[in-house]
């Protein structure tokens, strides 16, 4: 056997562990076998002096099994449930190895022998004949459970729709302000001062708030993605339990945060006239961290817009005499074209003039 | 040796072979006094479980193009050191009345 083949064959002993610990641990004895190369040894000669694959597996998941249950020991939610989860594999791999009863190394209650199938003759008839009664309760729970889901799922659904709908009311408004800005222009063609205002007003207005909106678009996008990836998928991994819990496992024995629990996708927020936006919690606010991040420069832009914009508005309401007419944008009727409430003498000069598509089919 | 009374002595035996200095696995079984006997079976454990007390350390360091892995005490690895050898009085205490007690019988 060469080291390539022992790497292969002690790496498949104790796949079981998460990788870091599995390279470490292979790595030691391949070390030693490099050691002896060293010394003079051909590879042939220093793998034979090594511990075979077995023997080395065996002490590398004797040891895993005495390390899960000093954790075990000393309790603690995260570190039980990363106890169970490995200690499972690693005890099963272990039995495998030396032939010994996996369960001898694994002091579980009746559920940890059924969840591994080691439960005695006695508890196996015992579980049959019960099994109308858990049965049927087993039946109720997946269908409440499921019921559950169908909920989250819709709530889930209303909150995308619900986003979808800040991104169109963004969307019309920024739209709509080049459509205020040929109102203007218009207002200056037919010589009213205080209607073109009215309507630059308009069109900073909607440009502004469009934009802010839709940056809140954005962020509420952004979050409601990052909640839904960390969260709706570890769940739905959950009902296929081994995917969630081997990540909960891999993520234990790498020492990263306890991400078991997870969060719950706040409402929206505002804070300090900052644009709201949902966070998970725990989070950063996606708005207030771009709002840090130059964002605050963005948004003071949107407020300068929106508060020119009424300035505008509320100059060509003053500078036309108090006359209400000037919030009228174009009206139609009866082949007469009528800007904020005058009649427009030549409709047909106007830039960009719908009249003769108005007088064609209205 | 008898294999528990091997069991008590291979702690302060390895941790004797960083002493002088940081060592590796294979030569931490070359200077284990044979009449330990460990392997690399035995040492991988072992020295887990004295990292996991902090009674070593460890850095990995280039050598022939590849990484090793060097172990060296920590201060609470010497103070075990220390206290191993000043249990010597007991345990030559120990051997002693075993001695007397065989010669006797």
């Amino acid at each position: 056997m060469n080291s390539r083949e022992y790497k292969e064959q002690l790496s498949a002993l104790v796949e079981c562990l998460p990788e870091a610990e599995r390279e470490e641990a292979v790595g030691f004895y391949l070390e030693a076998i490099a050691d002896r190369m060293d010394e003079g040894a051909t590879e042939e000669e220093a793998v034979a002096l090594a511990p075979t694959p077995a023997e080395a597996a065996k002490a590398i998941l004797s040891e895993k099994i005495s390390e899960l249950k000093a954790r075990e020991g000393e309790g603690g939610g995260t570190s039980h449930a990363f106890n169970e989860v490995v200690f499972e594999e690693v005890a099963e791999a272990y039995g495998n190895l030396t032939g010994e009863d996996g369960a001898k190394h694994n002091p579980r209650g009746f559920f940890g022998r059924l969840k591994s199938r080691r439960l005695s003759p006695l508890e196996w008839v015992a579980v049959v004949v019960s099994s109308p009664l858990w049965l049927s309760v087993l039946v109720a729970v997946a269908a409440v459970a499921l019921a559950l889901l169908i909920v989250a799922f819709a709530l889930l659904l209303v909150v995308w729709v619900l986003v979808g709908c800040v991104w169109i009311v963004g969307g019309a408004f920024v739209l709509s302000a080049p459509v205020a800005i040929v109102f203007a222009i218009w207002g200056l063609q037919i010589g009213s001062g205080p209607y073109s205002l009215v309507n630059l007003g308009y069109a900073l207005f909607l440009f502004g708030g469009g934009m802010w909106v839709l940056r809140d678009a954005l962020a509420l996008t952004r979050a409601l993605w990052k909640w839904q990836k960390e969260n709706v998928e570890v769940s739905l991994h959950g009902f296929g339990k081994r995917r969630a819990r081997k990540k909960s496992a891999d993520c234990a024995a790498d020492g990263c945060a306890d991400e078991g629990v997870p969060g719950t996708f706040g409402s929206a927020s505002s804070a300090g006239g900052q644009p709201t936006a949902a966070v998970p919690d725990g989070g950063v606010p996606p708005v207030a961290a771009a709002g840090r991040s130059g964002g605050s420069l963005f948004f003071r832009a949107c407020l300068v817009l929106l508060l020119a914009g009424l300035v505008c508005v509320l100059a060509g309401f003053i500078s036309s005499g108090f006359d209400w007419r000037v919030f009228l944008t174009s009206v139609y009727t009866e082949g007469k074209m009528y800007l904020g409430g005058a009649q427009v003498e030549s409709p047909e000069r106007l830039l960009f003039s719908p009249y003769g598509l108005f007088a064609r089919y209205f | 040796m008898d294999t528990q009374m091997k069991r008590g002595f291979l702690d302060a035996c390895v941790l004797a072979a960083m002493a002088q200095g940081e060592s590796y696995g294979y030569q931490i079984i070359k200077d284990v006094p044979a009449s330990i006997g460990i392997s690399e079976s035995t040492l991988y454990p072992l020295l887990k479980r004295l990292e996991s007390r902090k009674l070593i350390k460890v850095r990995k360091a280039e050598h022939n193009g590849r990484l090793r892995k060097y172990y060296s005490l920590t201060e609470a690895g010497r103070a075990f050191l220390a206290e191993f050898a000043n249990d010597k009085k007991e345990i030559d205490e120990v051997f002693d009345f075993v001695e007397r007690a065989t010669r006797g019988a």
